[in-house]
Formats: structure tokens, C-alpha cells, sequence
């Protein structure tokens, strides 16, 4: 066996965490009294030649460590070959990560600019997620891809819809829109039998077909304003209704995004979840505090100066 | 062939932050993380992934912050992210062949231990010399196990860890 009795401490806990990571791998592949997980491993692990480790580490017959190679571990990650290849590639963040200079040009001492510029520009290019389910965006004047695209009418009241100019949806009787459903009039949908008469509490086709859970108040279509589900939710197509959701539809670009508080049409392809947002507010906090940091260290040099 | 893709724009240049400022975040978190506050560095990390998703470093340090934390899964998302960046990293694959060590999977811990150890010839990398020792190890736990049994293997293990809790 690998001896611990020479070589340094450093190099007798990479041995110690190394056959701590063997043995945990062995424990979850052996069960008590099967050699499974060894047999798997010595499969794997019989092609590397024994030479090449022992003529490294000094190691021998014996096993000894003795070598004076530099082992790195995970607590050490220092990449200096990707480093090395990013410098001659000339990638210009790697390269000025390694320039002895950075920070003289007040990039250090300008942190707290650059954790302000990302606070600011991220509020103004709407990463923030605003409120609003897609129904609501419909309703506060949102549009979607489908409107843009002419298949959809802007709802509104009294308004009316390519479905319905193309004969797939015979005018509201009163109201408008979608509201359609909600409201008393008959759509062609009911009268090739696809959905049934629109009612209070009533059921369609969709629902019978399993498209759409029934709205739990309410009826129709208007389950998505509600707080009923869609199969679509369901499905992952769409996020439930919340504040601050966003949707497939969004995110695949078939819907565009709140035209208030949001991300305008420009920026689309930025939709960031909360929990991005969450995690740029995290690195924001860490940065401001550590420009704090880096100015109260400076103020102290600079009094201490002053004191000499 | 003319390439008709649209070069999608990183986040880090959306919000008007240039290629220093950038590296100047990254040594901030790589300050911390060499200072041991582990918590700050993954902060910053993580951040940047957002910002820039296409810097290999940033996401080789993540593993590594994963890994640290025994997020294996996270862990290995991450090495794999920054191998498939940078194909020669010796440092990602070399944890990842670790993590996979770990995990049991003795397959793709020995092809990430293999590649690594081919990649440096002259026996100098750090990481790829973890993999030899790795290796060395896992060939002797084997020796052991199938010699004495599983038991001996996890017999040898409590040994090394108190011997390691003498000094």
C-alpha cells in the first residue's frame, strides 16, 4: 500500500482525499459482499501502465512517496494552460486578467462603477421581471406576436378577430374578442361541436379532450385568468400565472415581451428568470461590498502615510 | 460557405462593460476564492456565467466551487461546460475525472484521468500529476479490494483518516 511515513503533509493529504474519492466510488457501486464495483474499476483502471505513475511520484516497488512533484487539487484551480492559451489566442479578459497592470488603468478602484453600471443598465434594459401574466399583459395592453402577425385583434371591447373575419368565429353577441367565451355569443368552435355553449361553470371540448384542465372559476378560456391551470402549464409550455413569470411563449420568441416596466422589443433575447435576477443581485452586493473594502484599505494606507 | 448566424451578443456587452472590467470582476473572485471565502468567489462566479457564459475559466472555478461543496452534479456541469470551451483543459477534466471517481464512474473518471496524463507528456502539470496519483491510488485500493475484500478497502480508508487526524 501508498505509505504515509515520508513526503510531505501536503502531499500525504492528496493521498488521504484521493483514496477518500476512491472508496466513496467503491462504496457506491459494492454492495456488502459483492465485488461489483471493484471489478468495474479494475476494468477501467487495468490500461494505465504502472510506470507511469510510480516513475512520477517516485513511488517504486515499495510505493513510497518520496517524489517532489507538484500535485494541484480542486482547492487549487489554477488553469495556467488555459491561461497560457487564452494569452496567445490574445482573449482580451483572460489576457488582462494576467496583466500585471490591471487595476493601474482604475479598473480595481472603479468596481463600484461597474456594480452601479450593471445595477442601472440591467434596470433599464428591463432585466428586472415585471408583473403580469400573459393574460393580464393582454388586458393592460400588451401585444403578442400573434396580434403583430394579424391573427389577433388588440382585445379590447367590441373588438373583433381574424378568426372571427375568416369564419372560424362567428362576432360577439356583446363584448369582444376572446371574451367571446365568457360572454353569451356561439363561435363556430361550438357549432362543429368543439366546444359547448359558453357558461358559468360550463365545459369544452378541450377540456373533455384533456387540453385543459377545467377552469375552477369561470369558464373557458378564462381559466388562464383564474386561478385554474392549462394542460399547457402542465406541460411546461407555459408558467403558471404570477407575478413575475414569464412564459414559453416569450421565451421562444412568440410572444413579446410586457411593454411595461419590461424588456422592450429591442432587447428581446435577455428574459432573464428570477432566479438570474437573483443571482446578478447576488454578485452585485458581493462586488459593492468588496469595492468598500478595497476603499476603506486604501483610505487606511493613505492615513497611514499621512501619519509617517 | 457564407456563415449567416448572428453572433448573439454577451450580456457583458450589453450592459457596456469592457474586456478589463470584466477580468477585473474575475480577479476579484478569484481573490476570494484563493483568501478561502468560498461563498463571495461563487457569487462572483456565478454572475459572471451570466454575464459571459463563454469564458472557460469561469466555469472550471465554478466546478471547482461545486465540487467543494459536494454539488457532484453541479460539479460535473460545470468542468463539462469548460472542457467543451476548451477541449485541453487539464485542470476540469482532471476534477471532473475525480468527481467521477467519486461517483463510481469508473469508465469516465479513467478517460478524463487518461486524456489529462496524455496531455502533458513532460509530467509537470499539477492537475494532470493529481490524475497519476489518482490513478496510482485507485489501482492500489483495487489490489486491495479484490486481495482482502471491499471491508479492507474501507478498513484502509478510516486508517488513513485517522492517521491524517494524529497529525
Amino acid at each position: 500500500m501508498i505509505s504515509l511515513n515520508s513526503g510531505s503533509t501536503y502531499l500525504q493529504n492528496q493521498i488521504i482525499s484521493g483514496f477518500d474519492s476512491v472508496a466513496q466510488g467503491l462504496t457506491a457501486t459494492t454492495s456488502a459482499g459483492s465485488s461489483t464495483g471493484i471489478q468495474a474499476a479494475m476494468d477501467s483502471f487495468s490500461s494505465f501502465e504502472a510506470s507511469e505513475m510510480t516513475e512520477l511520484s517516485g513511488l517504486g516497488s515499495q510505493q513510497q512517496i518520496s517524489g517532489a512533484a507538484e500535485f494541484s487539487s480542486p482547492t487549487t484551480y489554477m488553469n495556467n494552460q488555459l491561461f497560457d492559451s487564452a494569452i496567445r489566442a490574445d482573449d482580451p479578459v483572460l489576457s488582462a486578467f494576467k496583466d500585471p497592470q490591471l487595476g493601474a488603468g482604475g479598473e480595481l478602484s472603479s468596481i463600484s462603477e461597474i456594480v452601479s453600471k450593471i445595477a442601472s443598465q440591467a434596470e433599464q434594459q428591463g432585466i428586472i421581471i415585471v408583473s403580469g401574466s400573459p393574460t393580464e399583459l393582454l388586458q393592460q395592453g400588451g401585444s403578442t406576436r400573434l396580434e403583430q402577425a394579424g391573427l389577433m385583434t388588440p382585445p379590447q371591447y367590441g373588438g373583433t378577430t381574424d378568426l372571427e373575419q375568416v369564419g372560424l368565429m362567428t362576432p360577439p353577441q356583446y363584448g369582444g374578442g376572446f371574451d367571446v367565451l365568457a360572454q353569451q355569443g356561439s363561435t363556430r368552435l361550438q357549432q362543429v361541436g368543439l366546444m359547448t355553449p359558453p357558461q358559468i361553470g360550463g365545459s369544452t371540448e378541450l377540456e373533455l379532450t384533456g387540453l385543459m384542465t377545467p377552469p375552477q372559476y369561470g369558464g373557458g378560456f378564462d381559466a388562464i385568468a383564474q386561478q385554474g391551470s392549462t394542460r399547457l402549464e402542465q406541460a411546461g409550455l407555459m408558467t403558471p400565472p404570477q407575478i413575475g413569470g414569464s412564459t414559453k411563449l416569450e421565451q421562444a420568441g412568440l410572444m413579446t415581451p410586457p411593454q411595461y416596466g419590461g424588456i422592450d422589443g429591442s432587447q428581446e433575447g435577455i428574459v432573464f428568470s428570477s432566479q438570474h435576477a437573483a443571482t446578478l443581485t447576488s454578485m452585485s452586493k458581493t462586488v459593492r461590498s468588496a469595492a468598500n473594502l478595497f476603499q476603506d484599505v486604501n483610505a487606511s494606507m493613505l492615513s497611514r502615510r499621512i501619519m509617517a | 460557405m457564407k456563415d449567416t448566424k448572428k453572433k448573439e451578443m454577451k450580456l457583458v456587452e450589453r450592459l457596456g462593460m469592457n474586456s478589463r472590467q470584466e477580468a477585473a470582476l474575475l480577479q476579484i473572485g478569484f481573490r476570494f476564492y484563493q483568501q478561502g471565502r468560498f461563498g463571495d468567489a461563487k457569487n462572483i462566479f456565478e454572475g459572471l456565467a451570466l454575464l459571459d457564459g463563454n469564458n472557460a475559466y469561469v466555469h472550471g472555478i465554478l466546478g471547482s466551487l461545486y465540487q467543494r461543496e459536494g454539488k457532484d452534479e453541479a460539479a460535473v456541469s460545470s468542468y463539462s461546460a469548460a472542457i467543451q470551451l476548451f477541449d485541453k483543459d487539464i485542470d476540469s477534466r482532471s476534477n471532473r475525472g475525480e468527481v467521477f471517481l467519486k461517483l463510481g464512474k469508473f469508465q469516465e473518471a479513467a478517460e478524463d484521468f487518461a486524456t489529462t496524463i496524455r496531455l502533458d507528456p513532460a509530467r509537470k502539470n499539477p492537475a494532470a500529476n493529481r490524475s497519476r496519483l489518482l490513478v496510482a491510488i485507485t489501482q492500489d485500493a483495487i489490489k486491495l479490494g479484490k486481495e482482502k475484500g471491499f471491508e479492507a478497502v474501507q478498513q484502509e480508508r478510516n486508517r488513513l483518516r485517522q492517521s491524517q487526524g494524529r497529525r
